[in-house]
């Protein structure tokens, strides 16, 4: 008996032992695996008390756990956010590793990578210079598209390193076909004005220089002649700087009613004499049953009159010209469609600007200030509209003055 | 074949594909650039076309090499191999394309300080736009594996044509009342050709791009026309069913 007790005593004192035992084995298992105990734990130091137990380490476990996680997702979070910053640059950025292979690219990179079109010699640009970069050079190359539609791009490139060691290559792509036109209308109209303003000038100053030198009073009639055609030129060129001057001046639309038919008249019968003498017809036909709009009646007139003054200088003799004023239920529009010699398509989109000439060198024989159609234009966006072309050289042109029907504006 | 090999000849043939889209892409913009060149006058921009048109050879030959490296290493069958030789026939139409806009440029220069009537101007560049749209549109089909496409191609190609004949109408006239002389009428005759050429090499893509979707041979129609005509040719055809199979292929794809 009492042996039986003894060994039940051991038997229990052993199991006692063997949990002690594991205890620590457990200890030293979760410190292995970096579940540290609770003494170091800076959160158990607020509750000395609370022992340490193996409930206590898988809650410090999913803790840290959630620690982690939380890591992740702000780092993932941070990724997110620097990708969408560069998906939403119109700029195009690509970059690669050091081997060449491409490891990063935003939308606009993306497009033009997959281009099949003109834009497909971009890609190829972009791929030769991630290669020249690699080598630690820095690159820029220009590419022009000249099939329509015309754009301009500006690939550079740059290797990336870190401490002098080479990482990779970073390619960024710039649309630059804007800012090429913004350049070209700014460079253009400098010289366009000089050209319009000195040369009548230029004549002036020889005429005189010529009048004074000559006593023969049939030529100093001539010379004179001469002089007030010239003047002329520059008194015309003046108003039409004044009449643009003042159309941009005036905010808000002229109050008058117009009625846009009788304008239109007008202008036929202004232009019809000179069209007459080049043998050219212009048929005028109002599809429009409207009511007089608001706007300038003076204005619309000189704007009708320029449209139909180039559609008669630019005609061949025995051409015509159509002149329709039409409406739908917002807009009115008036077209001039001629036969003539039409503008190139590249031009199309400049013969608005002021003092642009298709051929500079013919600008003298057609006369002319070359402000008419920006006048126009400004004339059509006073009155809430605008003017388009369209035309394919050799074969005449149409242009469209539309304006808008709303007493809103 | 392992699949390692595998997967490394269809990223080549992938990238013989881009480089094909590029090729096209550089042709397209040389004829553009030619037409920009005759339209304005430009003889320096014309003989810079002419020194860039050797980047088109070399891109061409590049294409070619690649092509006949996996030929040679992989022993591609049907549908891979049909790509293979449609790249191959392509690159060629596309490097005849690059020297056409050289011969505009040449034409250019020959009839130089010509004053071009703005009619001729004004077809020249509707020309333009027609056959750089007939380069575009084979380059999709290609890209897209879209037969369908490719088989329009040929009524598409069918304004092009009329505006060439257009063209030598107008040509014609011109002569006449705007005084131009032999010289300048023949070279722009000629260029006129070039451009319909250029049309018809974009056709030629289209038919190659067929028998690299489908195996059909576009190409071949003569052969049918000329089995009508002449009977007993059409029967020795007839016993060599090889020479008109094509599509036997595709099953093994």
């Amino acid at each position: 008996m009492t042996t039986l007790i003894i060994g039940v005593l051991l038997v229990m004192g052993g199991a006692v032992a063997g949990i002690a035992v594991e205890r620590v084995r457990l200890r030293r298992w979760l410190r292995g695996i970096g579940v540290s105990p609770p003494d170091r734990d800076p959160a158990s130091r607020e509750a000395p008390r609370r022992r340490w137990s193996v409930r206590h380490a898988v809650e410090d476990a999913h803790r840290r756990a959630g620690v982690a996680e939380a890591a992740r997702l702000s780092a993932e979070t941070a990724e997110r956010r620097i990708s969408s910053s560069l998906d939403a640059l119109q700029s195009g950025l690509v970059l690669c590793d050091r081997s060449g292979q491409v490891v990063a690219r935003n939308t606009a990179a993306a497009m033009l990578l997959q281009a099949r079109h003109g834009e497909a010699l971009v890609a190829g640009v972009i791929k030769d210079l991630l290669e020249r970069a690699r080598t630690g050079e820095r690159v820029t190359t220009n590419v022009d598209l000249h099939a329509e539609p015309r754009r301009s791009y500006e690939v550079t490139a740059g290797p990336v390193e870190r401490d002098g060691e080479m990482l990779g290559a970073v390619a960024l792509v710039r649309d630059t076909t804007e800012h090429h036109r913004i350049e070209s209308v700014r460079r253009d109209f400098v010289a366009n004005v000089s050209h319009e303003l000195k040369t009548p000038i230029g004549a002036l100053s020889l005429l005189a220089d010529s009048l004074a030198a000559d006593s023969d009073p049939e030529v100093a009639a001539q010379l004179a002649g001469r002089m007030q055609i010239e003047i002329q030129r520059v008194a015309n060129t003046i108003d039409d700087l004044l009449t643009l001057a003042m159309l941009e001046d005036e905010s808000g639309r002229p109050d008058a009613r117009v009625d846009v038919g009788a304008v239109v008249a007008a202008a036929v019968d202004r232009i019809s004499e000179t069209a007459e003498q080049s043998d050219i017809k212009v048929v005028f036909s109002n599809r429009a049953e409207v009511e007089p709009i608001r706007g300038s009646r003076l204005h619309l007139e000189s704007a009708v009159f320029n449209l139909l003054d180039n559609a008669v200088k630019f005609s061949e003799p025995g051409g015509r010209v159509d002149v329709v004023v039409e409406a739908d239920q917002q807009t009115l529009s008036v077209s001039v469609t001629d036969e003539g010699v039409g503008i190139p398509a590249t031009e199309q989109a400049r013969i608005f600007e002021r003092f642009y000439r298709v051929d500079r060198a013919r600008s003298r024989s057609t006369g002319g200030t070359g402000l008419g159609l920006s006048i126009v234009r400004h004339v059509a966006l006073n009155h809430g509209g605008d003017v388009s072309v369209t035309s394919r050289e050799g074969f005449g042109a149409k242009f469209t003055l539309t304006l808008s029907l709303g007493s809103g504006d | 074949m392992t699949e390692q090999t595998r997967k490394g000849f269809h990223a080549e043939i992938e990238e013989i594909s881009d480089l094909i889209v590029q090729l096209a892409a550089r042709a397209g913009d040389a004829v553009a650039r030619a037409t920009d060149a005759l339209l304005t006058y430009d003889l320096v921009e014309a003989q810079q076309i002419i020194d860039d048109d050797d980047y088109i050879d070399v891109a061409a030959i590049e294409v070619e090499e690649k092509c006949q490296s996996l030929l040679a290493l992989q022993q591609p069958m049907a549908g891979d191999l049909r790509q293979i030789l449609a790249a191959m026939w392509i690159t060629g139409e596309l490097e005849r394309t690059g020297g056409l806009a050289c011969n505009i440029c040449k034409g250019a220069r020959r009839m130089f300080r010509t004053e071009l009537p703005p009619r001729l101007r004004g077809l020249i560049a509707e020309m333009n736009e027609e056959a750089i749209r007939l380069i575009r549109l084979s380059v999709d089909s290609y890209s897209e594996h879209d037969a369908a496409l490719a088989s329009a191609l040929h009524d598409i190609d069918d304004r092009l044509d009329s505006l060439h004949r257009t063209f030598v109408k107008t040509l014609l006239e011109s002569s006449r009342t705007h005084d131009l002389d032999v010289q300048p009428s023949v070279q722009l005759a000629l260029i006129a050709r070039y451009y319909e050429r250029i049309g018809d090499h974009a056709v030629n893509i289209s038919d190659r791009v067929r028998y690299m979707v489908s195996g059909v041979m576009p190409w071949r129609a003569g052969i049918s026309r000329h089995r009508v005509r002449d009977e007993p040719r059409m029967q020795e055809l007839a016993a060599d069913p090889a020479e008109m199979s094509s599509n036997s292929d595709d099953k093994a794809d």
